[in-house]
């Protein structure tokens, strides 16, 4: 068997899904869905059992002495990530399987998630930086496709559109960036990259390629200036939110940056000072969306600001030269993120699709196994001891401390705020009374539903102790429990987000806080669409000017009135209708007949 | 000749052309033509071209100026209203024959022969020359040549009949020609009815076209002031050659006088201000239109506006038998009456 | 005495020719225009017949009457032009009440 298996699975069940079975079959294709991926998540697992032999790479297009191949990467980093993919994959499907089952698009719907099932493999398993952006690009489509899956909605279409076109933004400084670091480190295929040769031609170019690859990743994993497309993303179904926006997707600019730091290799990166700016802007896009969440009362808005503000740490440990930490984290926020996600899908379900935290209330008593395994995921978030979270925290709280002390205070703060917001949302939607119908007639969900919340849950408990799926190369983590400063530091901040949030938030019917600028995002949103107003309207008026101007009134305009001023020239003159002038055109006419017979 | 004599005739020659060209009146300029034309026959003359001379005489300066001065008559042409010529093309006028007389003085200059002379001597000698075949032996050309004297008659008329037999008959033809299509242009284009004097019907013409009417009520001076208002509208109908004599006013009011009979339609009992021209409609002639006048039909309107009774008793009245039909005036009424109001 | 040369006789005749041109040019009554026409083919025929004479080489040492012939053709040509051109004139007064070129203006543009 070989590693072509893994990759061609997802896209050979996308096809038949999408080509032959459609609508008709929707139940079908949900099953054949699953199915696909299922076999995909066995042969991930025997990946890392090493069964595999590593085929050679396929020459896709060749010019000249340039080629671009499909070949497969062969290291710890990639195998555990395909196990975050494909389990987390597999989970999703499951619970689909009950969440989508009165929905219309069935099949599309199974369809787009075998698509984007097929390019996140490839983005895992490239080996050369041509074949990441080829699938890089894929997902950014199947993430439109999910997202707008109901099109009809306008704010859904929106929604996806604004995603892709964040992407495509980023991907603009990405590609510029991939062509800078072929020349810089004469190689795209990532095994090959020379490390020395790429700082070789001044830290100056070598810091604007790194930083222009990492567009990529801010448009992809949404860090802080194109940050906008994530909240808006939760238009989509939960369980796309849970698998994509949550876990793989967004993950995927980390997994790039991880990827390009091993090739071109640290020490070579410890010479450029552009690191520096990675490392912040993870840090800001922590804390502002830290902020944010703070103030939103759609439980799956608070989840994706999360999400935001853990990417930010994930990026900040890369920036600050220790991918390992960062993908440590990507690793375990994978499942307890899935699991709140999946979580949260649950309680929309149950309340009949009532998504605003106000109105529910009292689930723990309603939907205990929901309820439980969403405090799992909660104190894994939060990093409470011995959970999941607490483990990879620590390791990236451990390199800022080294590193770089401001980020350091800025990571604990930002965990301050994270056990603030969740247990804020714990408090107001688990605990308390019911403050609405939906929330009084809640139940619990089907066994399709909660079966994956258990097994994420046991994940999130335990994903720091499988060293064998951890996506990070020559690391074994930390596992055992320190009792230092640092921990000391995350405890505190822990508690103390847990002690306002009792302050403020037990038993209250409505929102004690108004902080209008977290709760309207800092009014980004806002602030880019008068810019890009600004701009094409100042572009409208000067195509405008040249259009009606220039075009029409001088070249256009001026050829004909040209023509005819010409013509009525010689009409005036020739055609006066005048026996006199006839008689002076004629006589003028003998003159010259006179002149040049006579004359020359 | 003599250069004091062809001095003389050539001035004479000049100064009638400019004559023609200078003076206003047209009766002048032909006088002046007249003169011209004396001039260059006795040029002519000058040149022993004595048949052509004669010719010349006789058909241009006879014939063709004595048409001239018949048609100036018959149509009674005034001065040139007095609008001096437009500088314009007096600038032109003097200016290109200035050019043609300035580059045909190169041509001249290189011209400098004497005529030959044809005196006795050299006539008898020319006499030797004939061939026999050409000019028989007793002919009147050998004999007044023997004479002393040049037979141009004789001459000219020998090459004519044998030389140019065959223009000359096509020239027959072509005056033929001329006569039928002089006849031709010169009938009237519309109505059938006898014409009455020439004179009277130019004079009835004439008074017609001064009493056309304008919005504005001052009398009418010349055709000339008139007919700028009148040329300058485009030709619009195909089926009269005419143009019809556009009015420029708004609808017409009804006059106090109209009143509407029964039998005859709309008549009016006096002739309104507005009457229009009859006889431009094709089938009627001046004699029907005082007819349709003394009916109480003045208008291009009151026509367009007939009713099939109103048409079968002017019918009656008129004994045209079917001629309101048949030259379709109704509807050539409508169309004058809606190009008139435009 | 001294006689006229064959150079004097052209140049009146051109002359000539140049002031009928001028009066085409010039004047405005259509009759006048005619007659100004009338005086260039005489001018013209003048012309030819100064030529005639002067070329006596082909005819034996007599004029050469080739020219006189196309003088007497364009007599005739002209009288029957003046004719038929007199009657459309007539017919053209008839119809438009005016021999003023200056309103006869129908050919515009």
């Amino acid at each position: 068997m070989t590693l072509w298996l893994l990759f061609i699975l997802p896209l050979v069940s996308a096809a038949l899904i999408h080509f032959v079975l459609k609508q008709n079959y929707a139940g079908l294709a949900a099953k054949i869905g699953t199915l696909f991926t299922f076999g995909t998540l066995v042969l991930a697992i025997l990946w890392t059992r090493e069964v595999f032999t590593i085929p050679a790479s396929w020459t896709w297009i060749s010019v000249g002495s340039f080629d671009v191949k499909i070949g497969f990467e062969n290291d710890q980093l990639a195998k555990g990530m395909m196990i975050v993919v494909t389990g987390i994959g597999f989970l999703v499907h499951v619970f689909s399987l009950a969440y989508m089952e009165d929905d219309d698009a069935k099949a599309r719907y199974f369809g787009n998630l075998s698509l984007f099932m097929f390019s996140m493999t490839g983005i895992v398993l490239a080996e050369n930086f041509i074949m990441m952006f080829i699938f890089w690009e894929l997902v950014g489509l199947s993430s439109y496709l999910l997202i707008g899956h109901w099109y009809k909605k306008d704010t859904a279409a929106d929604a996806a559109k604004k995603a892709f076109l964040s992407n495509r933004i980023g991907d603009f400084g990405f590609l510029i960036g991939i062509l800078m670091t072929w020349i810089l480190a004469g190689s795209l295929v990532f095994s090959n990259m020379d490390g020395a040769a790429f700082i070789s031609h001044g830290e100056c170019l070598a810091g604007i390629a790194v930083l222009l690859v990492f567009c990529g990743a801010i448009g992809k994993s949404a860090q802080l200036p194109l940050h906008v497309w994530l909240p808006d993303a939760m238009e989509g179904p939960t369980p796309v939110s849970a698998l994509i926006h949550a876990a793989t997707m967004v993950a995927a600019g980390v997994y790039m940056m991880a990827r390009f730091f091993g090739a071109i290799g640290l020490e070579a990166l410890a010479a450029v000072p552009a690191t520096q700016v990675i490392a912040w802007i993870g840090g800001i896009t922590s804390l502002v969306a830290a902020l944010m969440a703070t103030q939103q009362n759609d439980i799956k808005k608070i989840l994706a600001y999360s999400t935001l503000s853990q990417l930010g740490y994930m990026v900040m440990a890369v920036g600050l030269l220790n991918p390992n930490a960062g993908m440590f984290h990507l690793y375990t926020h994978a499942w307890f993120k899935a699991l709140l996600f999946l979580g949260s899908g649950a309680v929309i379900y149950s309340c009949h699709h009532e998504q605003n935290i106000w109105k529910m209330g009292g689930l723990l008593k309603k939907m205990p196994i929901t309820a439980v395994t969403f405090l799992i995921g909660t104190f894994a978030l939060t990093a409470v001891p011995l959970f999941s979270g607490f483990f990879s925290k620590e390791a990236i709280l451990h390199v800022a401390h080294e590193k770089n002390i401001y980020l350091f205070w800025v990571a604990l703060v930002v965990a301050a705020l994270t056990s603030f917001y969740m247990f804020r949302l714990i408090f107001v939607a688990f605990l308390g009374e019911p403050k609405d119908d939906h929330a009084k007639h809640a139940t619990e969900v089907e066994s399709r539903m909660f079966i994956p919340l258990m097994i994420l849950a046991a994940m999130a408990l335990a994903s720091p102790f499988i060293g064998s799926l951890i996506p990070a190369n020559n690391f074994t983590p930390d596992t055992t429990p320190h009792f230092n400063f640092l921990t000391g530091c995350s405890v505190v901040a822990l508690l103390a987000g847990f002690a306002l949030v009792l302050v403020f938030y037990k038993g209250k019917k409505e929102d004690p806080i108004s902080i209008p600028l977290f709760r309207n995002k800092f009014y980004i949103d806002e602030i880019y669409a008068g810019i890009v107003k600004w701009f094409q309207d100042i572009l409208a008026a000067v195509v405008h000017f040249l259009d009606e101007f220039i075009i029409n009134g001088m070249l256009v305009g001026g050829f004909t009135r040209l023509a005819q001023g010409t013509g009525n020239i010689f009409r005036n003159h020739a055609q006066s209708g005048k026996l006199s002038h006839y008689a002076l055109i004629s006589g003028v006419g003998v003159l010259l007949a006179i002149y040049f017979t006579v004359f020359n | 000749m003599p250069t004091i004599l062809f001095y003389l005739f050539a001035i004479l020659t000049i100064a009638g052309g400019i004559c023609v060209v200078a003076l206003k009146n047209p009766v002048s300029s032909a006088m002046g033509m007249i003169g011209s034309f004396i001039g260059i026959a006795a040029l002519l003359i000058g040149l022993n071209a004595y048949f052509v001379g004669t010719l010349q005489v006789l058909v241009y300066a006879g014939a063709i100026m004595v048409l001239f001065i018949f048609i100036i008559m018959l149509l009674d042409l005034k001065k040139e209203e007095g609008k001096e010529f437009s500088n314009g093309s007096l600038a032109a006028g003097i200016f290109i024959p200035l050019l043609f007389v300035l580059i045909t003085l190169p041509i001249l200059s290189s011209v400098k022969a004497d005529f030959p002379k044809l005196d006795k001597a050299a006539l008898i000698a020319a006499e030797v020359d004939l061939p026999f075949t050409e000019v028989p032996e007793t002919s009147a050309i050998r004999n007044k040549l023997i004479d002393g004297q040049l037979p141009d008659v004789n001459l000219i008329g020998q090459k004519l009949f044998t030389d140019y037999n065959f223009p000359l008959q096509v020239v027959a033809v072509l005056l033929l020609v001329a006569t039928v299509g002089c006849v031709t242009l010169s009938k009237k284009l519309h109505g059938d009815e006898p014409e009455t004097d020439a004179d009277d019907r130019m004079a009835k013409t004439l008074a017609r076209s001064s009493a056309i009417p304008q919005v504005s009520i001052h009398a009418m001076g010349s055709v000339a002031e008139e007919t700028p208002k009148v040329s300058n509208e485009p030709v619009e109908q195909v089926e009269l050659s005419l143009d019809a004599e556009p009015e420029v006013k708004a609808e017409e009011p009804l006059a106090e006088s109209a009143k509407q009979d029964e039998k005859l339609g709309l008549i009016y009992e006096d002739r309104p201000d507005y009457a229009d021209d009859l006889v431009i409609i094709n089938g009627v002639g001046p004699v029907l239109e005082d007819k349709l006048n003394s009916f109480g039909v003045y208008t291009f309107k009151q026509i367009a506006n007939w009713s099939p009774e109103n048409v079968a008793e002017f019918d009656d009245l008129l004994s045209f038998k079917g001629r309101i039909d048949r030259d379709n005036w109704i509807s050539q009424a409508a169309e004058l009456y809606s190009n008139k109001n435009k | 005495m001294a006689t006229a040369s064959l150079t004097e006789y052209l140049f009146f005749s051109g002359l000539l020719f140049a002031i009928g041109l001028a009066g085409v040019i010039i004047r405005r009554n259509i009759i006048v225009i005619f007659m100004c026409l009338e005086m260039m083919l005489a001018a013209a025929s003048l012309t030819l017949v100064a030529f005639s004479r002067a070329h006596t080489e082909m005819n034996h040492g007599l004029p050469d009457y080739d020219g006189q012939m196309l003088v007497f053709f364009i007599i005739t040509v002209a009288a029957a032009e003046v004719a038929v051109g007199l009657a459309i004139i007539v017919a053209l007064y008839r119809a438009r009440k005016t021999i003023s070129t200056d309103t006869l203006t129908t050919l515009k543009n």
